[in-house]
């Protein structure tokens, strides 16, 4: 009974993702990159050259209201930690946690070796 | 050969003296200017790994455990983590979203302290690396030097 209500559960799961994967193919793209006029090989050699004016979407948040909402000059870091704030937490945790398992690991490790030492 | 190696030591140690304080000034450097140039809390925290490496090949384990307080690492690391979500939580507290910056108003762009809360994030952030990756690290030396 156990083994089946996880297969029924598994399959919903399967079909609920299968839905929304076509409903989000089927969604208009959210950047053509149709509006970027300036090649990248000249970008590259002159980058003050770049008009952000037709920057659309989300990018045209972080692009042209980055100084006026941040005061923050890199644009890295005001995504990093202002637009998705989240993700840095996320990651702060990931890294508490990989610190806390590597933490026991090597101390029971420690803790063993002290137990045969004081067989011995 | 014991003599090669104690003449060895002492050039690592006496160059320690230079390359220590650099080092430490640069890491400070890198997370404190996270919102000006290239780097922040994590790129400039992991730094510290060379800074403990370098205490261990010049003055050995029990200096470099001495010096670094492996309790204290652990337990700012959880003081950073919470100042983090309590910076974070701060857009709540007055109306705004989470990890909304409320007080970029703070000085003029371009200076060392503005853009209010990325620069403090960054900060906790640079704080919980040092103290993660360090610790981490002192945890290392202890098992090889045991096993020596």
């Amino acid at each position: 009974m156990k083994k089946f209500l996880t297969y029924i559960s598994l399959a919903v799961i399967l079909f609920a993702g299968f839905a929304a994967a076509v409903r989000m193919a089927a969604m208009p793209r959210t950047y053509e990159g149709q509006n970027a006029t300036v090649p990248v090989a000249e970008l590259q050699q002159n980058p003050d050259a770049y008009d952000d004016s037709v920057a659309d979407g989300a990018a045209a948040a972080i692009v042209q209201q980055n100084l006026a909402r941040t005061h923050a000059v890199n644009d890295v870091t005001s995504v990093v930690f202002d637009f998705r704030g989240y993700d840095t937490m996320g990651e702060a945790f990931i890294l508490i946690t990989a610190v806390a398992g590597a933490t026991v690991i090597l101390f029971t490790k420690k803790a063993r070796k002290e137990e045969t030492k004081d067989e011995e | 050969m014991k003599n090669e190696n104690i003449r060895i030591r002492h050039v690592v140690a006496s160059s320690l003296d230079i390359v220590f304080p650099l080092t430490m000034v640069y890491m400070c450097y890198i997370i404190l200017h996270g919102h000006l140039s290239p780097g922040g809390g994590f790129q400039g925290g992991v730094l510290i790994v060379g800074v403990i490496l370098m205490l261990y090949f010049a003055n050995g384990y029990e200096a470099t455990a001495d010096s670094v307080s492996f309790h204290l690492l652990h337990k700012a690391e959880g003081v950073a983590s919470v100042a983090y979500v309590a910076l974070a939580m701060m857009g709540i507290a007055v109306g705004a979203q989470f990890c909304e910056n409320i007080l970029y108003t703070h000085g003029n762009i371009g200076d060392l302290y503005s853009s209010g809360t990325i620069f403090w994030m960054n900060l906790t952030v640079g704080i919980k690396v040092i103290t993660g990756i360090g610790s981490i690290t002192l945890l290392m030396l202890g098992i090889v030097q045991e096993r020596n």
